[in-house]
């Protein structure tokens, strides 16, 4: 019954106001596409953010063969651990495959003094390992001795990187440990030491915090916000419009019988058939048109939507339009019924 | 006219909701792309200061090499790629030939520093220091005029707590060249003036990991640099407060740019000048390609969000023009009756269109004003410019045009007679 009514309020727009009726719609279109830009837009600079956060204290180097590899590892005996160590670094070493191997290096446990450095693996307990087996990553692996305390655990295929075949295209990759925050000072000297032990070509170094990116990217949250509150300040002021329109008619249903309650239900089945069209029509025209655009702008973006995220995006238009719809023209509803109910 | 504009008015303020509304958004458009253009004004700050000199021909010269190579065999200080070795041997010449000396003919733009105590501060010439538009967290940039006793100084932030407005006295320095303090006759006040937010940029040319220059300004962070801070200074003001040439250590990175065209042998003549003495060159256009790509690349990410800023915003000056049009054409149709005419009819809805443009103006304009009084644009940096003015401008005057057109293709389609009749059935 309800929606029947609400069916009959858009033919009447769609018959007799015409030009209203594709002014909401275009409004509707709008502020979907905002929202769905702007969600966009949000999860870019979040990702942005965790990436920058993930490469605040990372070093990559491009290795020589693994020839040359295996004489350096020969060489870090006393040498690179009280280098290297003393930043408490996690070495990732990725062989041709992409496989990534790690270790952390770390030249004494706290409390614990080792009689001798080298390259210590640590289970996940955080436990030192020198011989023997040991289960990481739910794997059973075996620890092997390479030279005299250092040690490598065999799964992570090191030791036949490390002593067989000349492989290139190795790169090395140092991360510090999260309390560790990285300082000029730390990477002038682990690129000396990467360069010195391992003879690695720096690809990349944790850089100081860029003021042009952090200003952007509050920017961007700003214009986010805004640009959504003034699709939907829109569409509350057509809402309004609409109520002040539909006065007679609201009196007419009220003479009839109807409540406050039905009167709004009518209102709100209204405004969904239409959001559900527009939102689909804002959904077309985001993926066959502006997606392509946005794309040039911001590489990667398709990677923020998905199935799950336009139905919650719908989800989040669909109630926020209702919430305001509510908020909005309650009193005006109110005030029609009961100027109804006394003529 | 008086008339028709005391009608707009009046129409106006019958029911100023609507057209309050529009100017409201009109305000906030202007507002958004001013800030994104006085972002864009100030980053194009970082190299405006040094434009004159790195648009010509020419190339920076990377920091000299700690000791120079020596004069009689070379090859011992070098490695095999060619890499400068720095080493403590004493018997190393202890002079190293300028920049200057070697490019007597080129204009060169030399950032030189020098210590005093922990202080390292930087000498920019004034032209440069002038055009700096860095933001700033405490404090007020300083122009190169001055009547100041003490050296006025710019500052990274820092660890140290040196505050804008602090005054702090440095002793005479003893000599001592390998860590660049030199001697001073008396003792020497610097003031700061403002200290940098944090993040800022330094005016240095940033170098990569390889040490190859890519940008004219370097990131700078504090808890990236910890307890190192950097200061900035001009030349007039050094000049005031003491004899140069005592204090400056060396150069530190210069800026080489010709002054004239020069033939492509005096250019290489001149490079090779610089690497012969153990100099790294990186050319100017590389470096000004670089920058500007990063600041073009900054402004591009911008444009989406202003490009549908900017659409919202005109549906909704569209959108409200028609509504508020035809909430007043029961109003119009009343002066049409009382023998206005149809062009007086439009010319009202016109001037109320206007006066809500006048609102929008004064809102910004306000806004601009809180924005730069309160010290806000020193905070984010911002620069407002001419261009800030022309895009209001015709920004003001596109929305005006749009919102005047709305009512004036109704009111001339409208019948008043039936209209007022809808009214009276109402």
């Amino acid at each position: 019954m309800l929606f029947h009514y609400a069916a009959l309020n858009i033919r009447s727009l769609l018959k007799n106001r015409l030009g209203i009726f594709l002014l909401i719609f275009i409004s509707e279109i709008a502020a979907a596409l905002c929202i769905l830009f702007s969600y966009g837009l949000v999860m870019k600079m979040q990702d942005d953010g965790r990436e920058q956060e993930r490469t605040a204290s990372f070093y990559s180097y491009e290795l020589p063969g693994t020839a040359g590899l295996r004489e350096r590892f020969g060489e870090l005996k006393n040498v690179m651990i009280n280098d290297i160590s003393s930043y408490d670094a996690m070495i990732e070493v990725k062989d041709e495959n992409g496989v990534t191997h790690k270790a952390w290096i770390i030249p004494d446990s706290p409390g614990q003094m080792l009689d001798q450095t080298g390259i210590y693996v640590l289970d996940e307990l955080g436990h030192l390992i020198k011989n023997g087996s040991v289960k990481l990553n739910g794997k059973d692996c075996k620890v092997i001795e390479l030279c005299d305390n250092h040690h490598i655990i065999s799964d992570f295929k090191i030791p036949e990187i490390l002593l067989t075949d000349d492989m290139q295209g190795l790169r090395l990759d140092i991360k510090l440990k999260p309390e560790i925050r990285p300082t000029a000072e730390t990477v002038d000297y682990i690129n000396s030491v990467a360069a010195r032990i391992f003879g690695g070509t720096p690809l990349y170094n944790p850089k100081p915090a860029d003021l042009m990116e952090k200003q952007q990217n509050n920017t961007f949250y700003a214009y986010a916000f805004v640009i959504v509150m003034i699709a939907v300040m829109n569409l509350a002021m057509y809402f309004r419009y609409i109520v002040g329109l539909r006065k007679k008619q609201i009196r007419i249903l009220t003479a009839c019988g109807a409540t406050t309650d039905m009167v709004k239900n009518i209102f709100l089945i209204e405004n969904l058939i239409e959001l559900i069209a527009g939102y689909l029509t804002a959904f077309l025209v985001f993926r066959l048109g502006l997606f392509r655009l946005l794309l040039n702008f911001y590489p990667g973006f398709e990677d923020y939507y998905s199935g799950k995220v336009y139905l919650m995006t719908f989800a989040i238009f669909a109630v926020g339009s209702a919430l305001i719809l509510m908020l909005l023209i309650s009193p005006d509803i109110r005030r029609a019924v009961s100027a109804g109910k006394e003529k | 006219m008086k008339n028709k504009l005391y009608y707009s008015l009046m129409i106006f303020l019958s029911k100023p909701g609507m057209s309050l509304f529009i100017a409201f958004e009109l305000f906030i458009l202007i507002f958004a792309a001013n800030f994104a253009l006085g972002q864009y004004n100030s980053k194009t700050m970082l190299y405006e200061p040094v434009a004159g000199y790195i648009e010509r021909q020419g190339f920076v010269v990377q920091e000299a090499p700690m000791l120079p190579p020596p004069v009689n065999d070379p090859a011992e200080y070098r490695s095999e790629d060619g890499t400068v070795i720095i080493t403590d041997d004493a018997s190393a010449p202890a002079e190293h030939p300028k920049i200057s000396d070697l490019l007597k003919d080129v204009d060169v733009m030399t950032l030189r520093h020098f210590f005093i105590g922990e202080f390292d501060i930087t000498v920019l010439p004034d032209d440069v220091f002038d055009k700096l538009r860095l933001p700033v967290s405490e404090g007020r940039l300083f122009k190169s005029s001055s009547t100041d006793d003490a050296l006025r100084v710019i500052i990274t932030p820092n660890t140290k707590g040196y505050k804008a407005g602090d005054t702090v006295t440095l002793p005479q320095q003893t000599s001592d060249s390998s860590d660049g303090t030199v001697s001073l006759g008396a003792d020497l006040d610097i003031k700061i003036s403002a200290v940098l937010t944090d993040p800022t940029y330094i005016m240095h040319f940033s170098y990569s990991y390889d040490m190859s220059y890519e940008n004219m300004y370097m990131n700078y962070d504090s808890s990236y640099y910890r307890d190192q801070f950097f200061c900035y200074t001009c030349q007039s003001e050094l000049d005031r407060c003491h004899a140069a040439g005592e204090l400056v250590n060396d150069d530190m990175t210069s800026l080489v740019s010709f002054r004239n065209d020069v033939s492509d042998e005096e250019y290489d003549a001149a490079k090779a000048a610089l690497q012969k003495n153990g100099y790294t060159v990186t050319d100017n256009s590389l470096i000004l390609e670089n920058s500007r790509n990063k600041l073009e690349d900054n402004f591009r990410k911008l444009l989406p969000a202003v490009a549908v800023f900017g659409v919202i915003v005109l549906i909704g000056i569209v959108s409200c023009s028609v509504i508020g049009t035809k909430t007043m054409l029961k109003k119009l149709s009343i002066f049409y009756c009382c023998g206005a005419t149809k062009g007086s009819c439009i010319a009202v809805s016109v001037g109320q269109t206007v006066i809500t443009g006048i609102i929008a103006v004064i809102a910004s304009t306000a806004a601009t004003l809180v924005f730069t009084y309160s010290r806000l644009s020193d905070k984010f940096g911002f620069v407002f410019r001419t261009n800030n003015l022309l895009m209001s401008a015709g920004m003001i005057l596109g929305a005006v045009l749009i919102s005047a057109a709305a009512p004036t293709v109704l009111i001339s389609k409208a019948d008043p007679r039936e209209l007022l009749t809808e009214t009276a059935e109402e």
